[in-house]
């Protein structure tokens, strides 16, 4: 008898624990998810990001594009006729793959193309035209004498029709400004600024692709002395395609439509504003080190943390990012090491290293929708509160200076280059100067630990 | 309140009061009267029998004290020396349950002044005792010659002693006489002490009330027999041969002389094995018999008539067993008798055996610990009492009931070998399973526990006893359900 | 309230959570879990031990002997909460975890002790265990 009622009393008591252990968890989890004093909101994001655009987060599915091919004398070497058992050249091959996605491609809703030239008062003239005939137009060649476009006129033309059509605008140029004018030459970027004024106006976002490619023909520098013209064969001289819309149209163009970019990419008012991020606190790939939790225990994504660094133990921990919206080459690793900057409001905080997700990290669901990972140290807080940034400033890039020149003369001494192409690209720049400093800009909030 | 006063005369009344304190000890209640008042009339000062019944009084007298006055539970009846019940403390008599002969060590013949008489009174003296009653020293009792008795004891009656005793005698207060018929004293002092007290013209005080007090006698018959000594042994000894014939002539007497007695019981036996022949001192110390016990039960029998029941005509009474066994239990008693008695001596029985086999191992207990009991059994004079008065050698209940086993006809209502709880009863035993344990040590431990919550007292030794009164009767009525 | 207690009641012996990360799910459910259920699961034992096994089935455990037997059972228990919250909750195991659990064993002991001299009282069989006091009767 005796023996049996301890037993029973010692299994009444573990079927009790194992009860109340069930219960109390998820009764207190459920509690404090609904705690006020815990889960601490955003702040700094809610009150100045607030009015992001929606539009950002999602890419739409499907875009309308418009192609504007140019069409002048001066672009007919890149389009040289095709002959049987000759490749043709970068440009047409390109080209050709473009207005087959443009045309045939699961992203492209409304689409139109268009050859831009000039009549006979100089004017731009957009004729539009079927796929079929762009698609001659390139594999067989320019017949017609088009004398070169004035570029501001021509983006200008080509940006109000799209903002009319409601489309994105695709512009191949070799972008070498042939003004009637000569002191158009001074204000040219003052011209393009003025010509994109609309552009920036409707919030809408420059991407500048520029790319190689070989050149059959006769060569029209801007520059015209010594020589006015020169018969090219199979020189490298540059084209450009221009993008302009809405930013996330212009996405999906330049990511899925056009897939395998050039690496010259310049990009114009972009920026994001609600970039998805979490400070990993808990993550089996990213443990953290020294005194650091998330602000709110169930927080997901966490965006504030407390922490304490300690004089022989610093803070470390990594903040996730989603940065599967930008340019490619902004996801770039080696991109972000050289341009991503983690700055501290109220305490010292540094880089430690940035890497992109990978097969093994990407197994972990909740990792899984970041594509970045930036690993920051805090070595001393100034403040009991503030902010930790991870930001990637407009950068100028680099190869616009190396493409540019004052002249084109002699493309075959100096291939590659474009007739006072910082000027161009500094009218752009000019016109999104005021936006924001950034392409994204995240901030972690942050608590001093008690 | 009323008192009753026990005179116990001879070897036989001390050993009838010796079981009537037994049965005291149990609880057994005792009706009509608050106070019992044991007089022990035997000139034998060394007589065993006395000795043991005295201090076993003494103890009894200690433990209730110690326990104060209640209205039930063991040991509640008060027993009470004479001199104590003066109340002023002014007696001038000794405080002893014995009366006090003051030293007659003399033989009959110098007691009498055999030698100071003429010769006409010799040749009286001469014809009425035998030779060997004049010549024998009286200290040793009468040697069952009532004729020496009935001169000596003629003289008690004006000891400071008697007249103590009848001037504290208060109306409401009863007497009873235990003696044997076929003794020395007793036989002598019984119709002796009767004549002296009904007598209205007696000299003792508070006549009237003495008078008209309700008497009782025990008068017991012969039960045993002694051996005879071995042909040409010239030995003293007492001739049981004789005690048939003592007994007729002194039953004949009675019929016409017992005047003032409201109740007689009667009570003997056929003699079994023939006991060592003592005639006297301290070897006298036979052992307790079931008669004794039966005996003292007369004691309780009277004392539960109201005093209207014993106003009317003298009764008798005389006892008889459902069936002649030589086993006494409980079950060959009479229904009236059983409910007087078993329930009680089965409480106490269990209460000794707890309280000699298992309480030493009970220090952690909560009635235990409740009141330290483990050093105020060592060191309380009260557990010390209560503790001679259970195992002592000589007078202990151990000892008691022991003895009451070793006679032909015993008394085996309960068996003091057997440890089992469950079968110390003989006549009912508790049927024990895998679920119900009967009454063992836990299940002890436990009404002690839960009876030691009731109590209020502290007391070690009342909250003690207490404890084991309120266990006792509860696994008496739950486990044994004894009825 | 009640988490900022029982945070105080084992930091003030353990020093902040390790690993750090894991502070406010220690702060904000562990803790208080293990406290609250330290407390419930400690009274239920003493409420079992001396109103279950001694008062209404009177089993005879009432011997300090098997009172310090339901002390250390309660005590095993007390050491295997900590260590199942802190597993329940996803939280990396550490030295700080044992540390936890054996402070909590050492809470469990003072507690059941506590509970034992406020609720012994009404105990029938074991009101004197393990001491008597504070009891008088």
């Amino acid at each position: 008898m005796l023996p049996n009622t301890k037993f029973y009393s010692i299994h009444i008591a573990l079927i009790g624990l194992l009860l109340t252990l069930a219960g109390c968890y998820t009764k207190q989890s459920a509690e404090e998810e609904r705690d006020p004093d815990i889960a601490v909101p955003p702040q700094g994001r809610s009150s100045a990001e607030a009015p992001a655009e929606p539009t950002e987060l999602q890419e739409p599915s499907t875009v309308h594009v418009n192609v504007y091919l140019e069409i002048s004398n001066g672009m007919k070497g890149f389009m040289p006729p095709v002959v049987a058992g000759k490749a043709g050249t970068e440009f047409q091959e390109r080209m050709n793959r473009l207005v087959s996605e443009v045309q045939d491609g699961r992203y492209v809703d409304r689409k139109a193309f268009y050859l831009a030239k000039e009549d006979a008062q100089g004017k731009p003239v957009l004729d539009s035209v079927s796929y079929n005939v762009i698609k001659k137009y390139i594999a067989n060649g320019i017949r017609d004498d088009v004398r070169g476009t004035p570029l501001p006129e021509m983006l200008r033309a080509a940006l109000q029709q799209s903002l009319d059509h409601e489309a994105v605008a695709v512009i191949i140029s070799d972008f070498i400004h042939g003004p009637s004018d000569q002191g158009q030459f001074l204000s040219l970027d003052s011209d393009i600024r003025g010509a994109l004024r609309e552009a920036e106006r409707q919030g809408l976002v420059v991407a500048v692709l520029g790319d190689l490619s070989a050149f059959h023909g006769t060569y029209h520098p801007a520059v015209k002395k010594p020589e006015v013209r020169r018969i090219l064969k199979g020189e490298q001289i540059p084209f450009y395609t221009w993008v302009i819309g809405k930013q996330p149209d212009v996405q999906v163009v330049i990511n899925r439509v056009f897939r395998d970019l050039p690496q010259q990419q310049a990009y114009f008012g972009f920026a994001y504003k609600t970039t998805p991020f979490s400070a990993l606190l808990k993550s089996g790939n990213f443990k953290p080190a020294g005194i650091v939790y998330c602000s709110s225990r169930n927080a997901d994504p966490c965006t504030s943390v407390n922490l304490q660094p300690q004089p022989d133990e610093q803070v470390e921990f990594t903040v996730g990012i989603d940065l599967s919206t930008l340019p490619a080459n902004m996801q770039r690793v080696a991109y972000l090491k050289q341009h991503l900057k983690v700055m501290g409001n109220g305490c010292r905080a540094a880089m430690v290293s940035v890497i992109a997700t990978d097969e093994g990290i990407r197994a972990t669901p909740d990792l899984a929708r970041y594509t970045h990972f930036v690993r920051v140290q805090v070595t001393q807080l100034t403040a009991n509160s503030g902010s930790v940034y991870i930001q990637l400033p407009h950068v100028y890039p680099a190869w616009v200076e190396k493409w540019s020149t004052e002249n084109d003369n002699n493309p075959i001494k100096e291939p590659g280059r474009t007739y006072q192409l910082t000027k161009i690209m500094d009218g752009v720049q000019a016109l999104y100067r005021d936006q924001s400093d950034h392409i994204f800009n995240v901030s972690v909030q942050f608590n001093k630990a008690d | 309140m009323a008192k009753l006063f026990v005179f116990g005369i001879g070897g036989t009344g001390s050993r009838v009061i010796r079981s009537l304190v037994m049965l005291m000890a149990a609880g057994v209640k005792i009706q009509n009267c608050d106070k019992i008042v044991p007089i022990i009339i035997d000139p034998d000062t060394q007589n065993g029998d006395m000795n043991r019944t005295v201090e076993l009084l003494k103890t009894y007298k200690q433990i209730h004290d110690s326990l104060g006055r209640r209205d039930d539970g063991f040991f509640h009846t008060d027993i009470s020396t004479l001199s104590s019940i003066a109340g002023d403390g002014n007696a001038k008599i000794r405080d002893s349950f014995v009366y006090d002969f003051g030293g007659i060590n003399k033989p009959f013949k110098d007691h009498v002044g055999y030698n100071q008489l003429d010769i006409d009174s010799q040749s009286l003296i001469d014809l009425l005792f035998t030779p060997e009653n004049l010549n024998n020293s009286l200290d040793v009792g009468f040697r069952g010659s009532p004729n020496v008795g009935s001169v000596v004891l003629n003289e008690i009656i004006d000891s400071p002693e008697m007249r103590f005793f009848a001037s504290n005698f208060q109306a409401g207060d009863r007497i009873f006489f235990v003696s044997s018929i076929f003794g020395g004293t007793g036989a002598a002092g019984f119709p002796l002490l009767l004549k002296n007290f009904k007598d209205s013209r007696t000299g003792l005080p508070n006549a009237a009330s003495l008078n008209s007090a309700l008497t009782g006698a025990m008068v017991v018959l012969p039960y045993f027999s002694l051996e005879q000594p071995a042909a040409g042994v010239e030995a003293d000894f007492i001739d049981s041969n004789t005690f048939t014939t003592k007994a007729k002539d002194a039953l004949s007497y009675y019929q016409h002389h017992l005047n003032g007695v409201n109740a007689v019981y009667y009570m003997g036996d056929t003699p079994d094995k023939p006991m060592e022949n003592n005639p006297g001192r301290a070897s006298q110390k036979n052992d307790a018999h079931l008669v004794e016990l039966l005996s003292a039960l007369a004691i309780v029998d009277f004392m539960d008539y109201s005093d209207n029941e014993l106003g009317g005509n003298e009764v008798y009474h005389e006892f008889g067993l459902r069936e002649d066994v030589s086993h006494v239990q409980f079950s060959h008693l009479d229904t009236e008798t059983r409910d007087r008695i078993a329930t009680q001596l089965i409480r106490f029985h269990y209460f000794e055996r707890y309280f000699t086999k298992h309480l030493p191992d009970d220090a952690q207990a909560a009635y235990a610990k409740s009141v330290d009991l483990g050093s105020a059994v060592r060191n309380d004079q009260s557990f010390k009492e209560l503790s001679k008065f259970l195992t002592h050698p000589e007078f202990g209940y151990q000892a008691w009931l022991r003895e009451l086993g070793r006679k032909e006809r015993t008394f085996a209502a309960l068996d003091l070998n057997e440890t089992d709880f469950n079968r110390m009863v003989s006549d009912k035993q508790i049927e024990t399973g895998f679920l119900n344990k009967g009454i063992h040590q836990g299940a002890f431990v436990k009404e002690l526990n839960r009876a030691s919550e009731s109590i209020s007292d502290r007391e070690p030794f009342k909250a003690t006893i207490k404890a084991f009164e309120v266990a006792t009767e509860r696994l008496v009525e739950e486990k044994l359900k004894y009825s | 309230m009640i988490q900022k207690f029982f945070w105080g009641l084992y930091e003030m012996f353990l020093g902040r959570p390790i690993p750090a990360n894991f502070t406010n799910d220690y702060r904000e459910v562990v803790f208080p879990n293990t406290g609250l259920l330290l407390i419930i699961i400690t009274l239920a034992i003493v409420l079992i031990y001396y109103y279950v096994l001694n008062r209404m089935m009177s089993t005879g455990l009432y011997k300090t002997q098997h009172w310090v037997m339901f002390l250390v059972l309660n005590a095993i228990i007390a050491f295997i909460i900590p260590v199942v919250q802190v597993n329940a909750n996803g939280i990396d195991t550490h030295s700080y975890t044992f540390m936890f659990a054996f402070l909590n064993v050492i809470y469990s002991l003072v507690l059941f002790f506590l509970f034992s001299i406020l609720l012994k009282r009404g105990s029938v069989q074991a009101w004197t265990t393990p001491v008597k006091w504070p009891n008088k009767k």
